[in-house]
């Protein structure tokens, strides 16, 4: 357990040292946008919701260090499993969310003319909102980037926006914005449906420890399968 | 797990396929304490074979016990122990050379600062460059002064010399040759500068077409193997595999044997029989028959 804390350290500084000229002008935009939207909307799950997808997406830059440096047959050679690297961005992209969400949440408390404040966002409803959206992208980002690189992520986005505009214009052109628009939400609200019956079936504690287990069942899985993409990967 | 085994490093059976290439039966053992020259052509399988050593690749079959470890078991504890030098050496570019020597570091509990300074000092390395700026051959130097700086058992080298000027490699010789002066480390040494191994290699493996032509000592090679020169009308009474390879000319031939008491004891006064050098060895090797 020391060993897997030691390695996770190690590896969590090199990712930050490496990135910290990139990171810190990101930390002041995000500061500088939350100030603004704090002092300007009264909406907390709206900012918990810009401030995920926001915090999420920018754990992509150390996440990719090693595709990005060309070094990720160098990393192999280093005296660390497939296993401590890949635990190493999970690490690494927790602690980025973790330290933003903490200059978020203490910009509401303590920024003079917030319309928002930490008791509004460090209630248990919402937390779950935060570790749920942060699981959902970072979920899915951290196999992805991981298989198929900066490019493929950068790939990816492309190909989604063409894909979402794509669709805009022919349910546009053909009158059938309704079913795209009923299409597109059927998951979302399949997702809320479930998670309003679990909510209407436990009490609140308990719903809300199911919910915190799901999630971390969730990243697991999605650290395992990210695992298991690494160790078929020939360097 | 912890294995005995006969050598730091011993390979048996060592498969790899690819479509358009395969690695067959690999089999070579480095004795501790000593220095063994991969050699062969270009796209031979040297890189390959390395890689699998250090678990960059997943062999198809076949064994590999390094330092009484399996690098697919024990891969974190094996390479603590090795030190590796890879053939294009890629680090953080963006970081100054003691920054990167600072973050290799920490991983390695048996790191010696005063060693790294040493290497450092002795190969001219700007530390406070950016490894981006770098050129090859001192990308090399620091890649192997990080190498030689945790204590490493078995160094793994992948074409070390190659861009370097011949004063460094020189030096560079050197430096291993006194790393094993304890005899605690050994060296696999992978060149196709044949020239830096007949200094300092004391085992020398031929690899080929994915194949080992040969693993053997040193001495024991370049007294078996030699050089053959004769008119042609020698060669014409010849097997056609009496040979390993043929030079044909104008008026007589050149051939490599791996018999050279044989050759002495059959073909007597009538060819000139010489020393073959290492560079004789894989080329003759690799074109089994040319004409002029």
């Amino acid at each position: 357990m020391t060993d897997v804390l030691r390695q996770n350290w190690i590896l969590l500084r090199r990712d930050l040292l490496l990135h910290w000229r990139v990171l810190a002008p990101s930390a002041l935009i995000f500061a500088a946008f939350q100030a603004w939207f704090i002092t300007e909307v009264n909406r907390p799950t709206l900012w918990l919701v810009f401030a995920c997808v926001y915090m999420s997406f920018l754990t992509v830059i150390p996440i990719n260090v090693d595709d990005k440096a060309g070094t990720a047959a160098w990393s192999c050679t280093l005296p660390v499993t497939r296993a401590d690297l890949v635990r190493g961005r999970y690490v690494t992209a927790w602690a980025m969310v973790v330290g933003f969400f903490a200059v978020g949440v203490a910009l509401a408390a303590y920024m003079p003319g917030s319309k928002l404040s930490a008791t509004m966002l460090l209630v248990p409803d919402r937390l779950l909102l935060t570790i749920g959206i942060v699981t959902f992208i970072l979920g899915l980002l951290i196999p992805f980037t991981l298989q198929f690189g900066l490019m493929g992520v950068m790939l990816m986005l492309v190909v989604l926006q063409i894909v979402g505009a794509g669709l805009f214009v022919v349910a546009k052109l053909t009158g059938a914005m309704d079913a795209v628009e009923g299409g597109v939400a059927v998951p979302f609200r399949a997702l809320a449906a479930g998670i309003t019956a679990l909510r209407e079936a436990l009490p609140s504690p308990v719903f809300q420890l199911v919910l915190l287990a799901v999630l971390v069942l969730l990243n697991w899985g999605s650290y395992r399968f990210a695992l298991a993409l690494f160790r078929r990967k020939e360097l | 797990m912890s294995q005995e085994t006969n050598g730091a490093l011993e390979v048996r059976d060592l498969c790899k396929r690819y479509p358009g290439f395969a690695l067959a039966d690999v089999s070579f053992t480095v004795p501790s304490g000593y220095i063994m020259g991969l050699i062969g052509p270009n796209g031979a399988g040297k890189t390959t074979t390395l890689k699998l050593i250090l678990g960059l690749l997943h062999r198809d079959g076949g064994m590999i016990r390094a330092l009484g470890l399996d690098p697919a078991t024990d891969g974190a504890q094996v390479r603590s122990r090795i030190g590796f030098v890879h053939d294009e050496p890629r680090f953080y570019r963006s970081l100054t050379l003691a920054q990167n020597a600072a973050l290799v570091a920490r991983f390695y509990p048996t790191w010696d600062a005063d060693v790294f300074r040493h290497h450092a000092d002795a190969f001219d390395l700007p530390l406070a460059k950016r490894f981006g700026q770098l050129s090859h051959g001192n990308k090399t130097k620091f890649a192997l002064a990080l190498a030689l700086s945790h204590g490493a058992e078995l160094v793994v080298l992948d074409e070390p010399t190659s861009g370097l000027d011949p004063v460094f490699r020189r030096d560079l010789l050197d430096t291993l040759t006194e790393l094993l002066q304890d005899e605690r480390a050994s060296i696999l040494f992978s060149t196709h500068i044949t020239s830096d191994l007949e200094r300092i290699a004391d085992y020398i493996t031929l690899i080929q077409d994915g194949r080992i032509i040969f693993s053997d000592s040193k001495d024991e090679i370049l007294q078996r193997w030699a050089l053959v020169k004769g008119g042609l009308d020698v060669l014409d009474l010849l097997p056609p595999d009496y040979f390993r390879g043929i030079h044909r000319g104008a008026h007589g031939f050149e051939a490599l044997t791996d018999d050279a008491a044989a050759a002495r004891r059959q073909l007597g006064d009538s060819v000139v029989i010489e020393v073959a050098t290492l560079d004789d060895v894989v080329l003759y090797t690799t074109v089994s028959e040319s004409d002029d």
